[in-house]
């Protein structure tokens, strides 16, 4: 019976169709991701993707290992030295492309309440870059007083940060970043749910659609077994589809970049150097791939109970559509924002909102919106199985 | 094979789709005749546990049918009206599926599947898609669905509307070939089907069956005669609004009409055999109208 219920699926030309277009997504996807990573050769020319990765990593591999207040000072005062070698700004940043990263830590955990300030680095003292991990709970403790967190919340944060284990240890890691902390992935995640709520609409609609449906309710496993396998080869699409297309573009876009720096933190990236979550890169990919799953099972099972209902596909193809999109913006409105980031689409959106540190405050207690999300939806979904199953069941044919 | 119904009525909001229906079928062919609207699908969805009743009940062999569940739908086969299927499936993935759902164990699937198409002349078609089958052949693909499970319940709603006459004839053929020791309910409005196969003719109106027996009985129930006579074309007017004429036959000399009167309608009138489309047209009437007077 499953064989044939994904044979259902499959068999549909534009189904078909969907998969290819999802697959010409994904490479597309991953080519741009890769089209990221940048490096200017001596001669002021830009290269970028394989062979920019592979200049950068050379480069950026020369400051491997645990960035100390020693290494701290000794960047500081090659970057300096660099500057003032450097007969134009263009040649100080081609000179100081392998140390960016550490660069960008001192403007970015240093610049304190003025705000970012680039040019940090390039004056800063040696001895107060040194500073760098001693001032950045008081720093970051600066920046979140003013954004309206409870004193719950407060300590919650507090308490992360000062889990973060300094030194950090640095290495190459533009793959990860690429993948991770890029708009492609979020992207590429809600092209996947509704590509994925395409192929699933007709799964519990398509006897009410071509009238099989009163030979399918008036057979021995019409009511039972029958409906079981339309959930599994469900969940199986789901499943297959989803972890493919993630697979493959994560796979792509570190074949070309490089997988090396899976095991660095995330605020190696100084994009997240305010970050709550002290995770490290490979952390946070099965955290963004594992969330991003649990939407996709909420939603598509969501789709796929209200199809059983309607009797239509439109719904199926509606509803991963709405709840993917829709959200992120009415997010925008200041007063719907805090309601906005519970819905499921910020499972989509893993990677990209780590670093807003979203806290709820339940029952007075303080939790990362991903550590309420994730269970919560993991059990809806778990929950919309059995309710699917008790919807069909009790079809009647009018 | 003993099914009951007991008091069974369907309603939808305020329409009575099966009215206090009492019954009960034993192995044989049933006909179930009746104009659109009659409460035949009602029934037979009923039947076929696609729907519940409002109230009453239907019970095989004493047990009730939507308490048995897959009991009783394991001894079922139904070739719906409006028969749907997977356009994209072969005919052999299609019954291959239905035989899945049906709970045939894989081997006996296959011979089953084998058997069937064989017996339903689609061999030829069975590599076909679905959907590039014939009208005769996707019905074809119906009672082959519905024989799957050498079913000991057979319920074929219309199975020979919009066929060919010659498909048709193949159809019943299959059809009586296939009923030996089953309960084959047959609902049509095609007259000639139901002639030719059925044991037992159910006249259904307004939800009720109005009448039940061998083709025999119901002619002889009629209490007005059936009578020919020719008329000249001017006169036909008149007498169709007069009687209830359930043929008419343009001739060189005038018309020849087949008229059901208590007494003789016109003084050339000569008294002949009724049939049962004469019945079907005595009892129904008006409601009788083009569609279902179909031969």
């Amino acid at each position: 019976m499953l064989r044939f219920e994904i044979k259902k699926i499959w068999s549909r030309p534009v189904n078909k169709a969907a998969l290819l277009l999802l697959a010409v997504i994904v490479l597309t996807g991953s080519a741009l991701a890769a089209r990221d990573v940048v490096y200017y050769k001596a001669d002021g020319s830009k290269i970028s993707g394989f062979f920019a990765a592979r200049r950068l990593r050379s480069e950026k591999n020369e400051w491997k290992g645990y960035v100390t207040e020693d290494v701290l000072k000794k960047m500081v005062k090659e970057n300096q030295k660099a500057c003032a070698q450097a007969e134009s700004e263009d040649g100080a940043l081609i000179a100081r492309q392998g140390l960016s990263d550490l660069r960008e830590w001192i403007n970015t955990g240093l610049s304190g309440e003025g705000g970012y300030d680039y040019y940090l680095c390039d004056r800063i003292p040696e001895q107060e870059a040194a500073s760098l991990y001693e001032k950045r709970l008081a720093l970051l403790r600066e920046e979140f007083a003013g954004q309206g967190y409870s004193q719950k919340e407060k300590e919650y944060l507090t308490r992360q940060y000062e889990k973060f284990g300094a030194p950090l240890y640095y290495g190459y890691a533009d793959g990860w970043k690429a993948l991770l902390d890029s708009q492609y992935l979020p992207t590429l995640m809600t092209i996947t749910i509704v590509i994925i709520g395409f192929l699933v609409s007709g799964v519990f609609s398509c006897e009410f659609q071509l009238g099989a449906d009163s030979v399918f309710f008036s057979s021995n496993y019409g009511r039972n077994r029958a409906i079981h396998a339309k959930i599994m080869a469900g969940f199986l699409v789901m499943t297959v589809v989803y972890w493919a297309a993630m697979l493959l573009f994560s796979l792509l876009v570190l074949g070309l970049l490089g997988f090396q720096g899976a095991g660095l933190m995330i605020q190696t990236n100084d994009h997240n150097w305010s970050c709550m979550y002290n995770i490290t890169y490979a952390e946070s990919w099965l955290l963004t791939m594992f969330g991003g799953y649990v939407a996709h099972l909420f939603i598509l099972l969501l789709a796929q109970l209200a199809s059983a209902k309607s009797r239509s596909v439109v719904a199926a193809v509606t509803i991963p559509l709405g709840l993917a999109c829709a959200p992120m913006f009415l997010g925008r409105v200041p007063f719907l924002a805090r309601v906005m980031n519970l819905f499921p689409d910020m499972l989509l959106r893993i990677s990209a909102f780590l670093r807003d540190n979203i806290i709820y405050e339940i029952g007075g207690k303080a939790h990362g919106v991903y550590e309420l999300l994730i269970p919560v939806y993991l059990l809806l979904a778990l929950l919309l199985m059995p309710a699917l199953y008790l919807w069909y069941k009790r079809s009647e044919l009018v | 094979m003993e099914l009951r119904m007991k008091n069974l009525t369907k309603e939808f909001g305020g329409f009575t789709a099966v009215d206090h229906l009492s019954f009960t079928m034993e192995n044989g062919v049933y006909g179930l005749l009746g104009v659109n609207g009659a409460g035949k699908t009602t029934l037979m969805k009923m039947l076929c546990t696609l729907l519940s009743p409002t109230s009453g009940e239907i019970t095989c062999n004493g047990q009730e049918i939507l308490g048995m569940g897959a009991d009783y739908r394991r001894i079922l086969g139904y070739l719906p009206q409006e028969f749907g299927f997977y356009p994209e499936f072969t005919v052999q993935d299609y019954l291959s599926y239905i035989a899945a759902i049906k709970g045939l164990r894989p081997m006996v699937a296959k011979r089953r599947v084998r058997e069937l198409i064989e017996k339903t002349g689609l061999k030829k078609a069975a590599k076909k898609k679905m959907k590039k089958l014939s009208g005769g052949m996707k019905r074809r693909a119906g009672i082959a669905q519905a024989m799957l499970n050498n079913p000991r319940i057979l319920v074929l709603d219309e199975p020979t509307a919009g066929l060919d006459p010659h498909e048709r004839i193949r159809f019943r053929n299959l059809i009586s070939e296939l009923a030996e020791d089953r309960l084959v309910l047959l609902s049509t409005h095609i007259v000639s089907d139901v002639e030719y196969i059925a044991n037992q003719i159910l006249l259904m109106r307004d939800g009720r069956i109005v009448l039940a027996g061998e083709a025999q009985e119901l002619i002889d129930s009629m209490e007005e005669g059936v009578w020919s006579l020719y008329a000249q074309k001017n006169e036909v007017s008149r007498l169709m609004k007069k009687y209830k004429v359930s043929n008419l036959k343009t001739g060189h000399d005038g018309v020849e009409l087949r008229i059901i009167a208590g007494k003789k309608p016109a003084q050339d009138a000569v008294l002949c055999d009724a049939n049962l489309e004469d019945v079907f047209l005595y009892y129904f009437g008006e409601k009788a109208g083009e569609e279902n007077a179909e031969i």
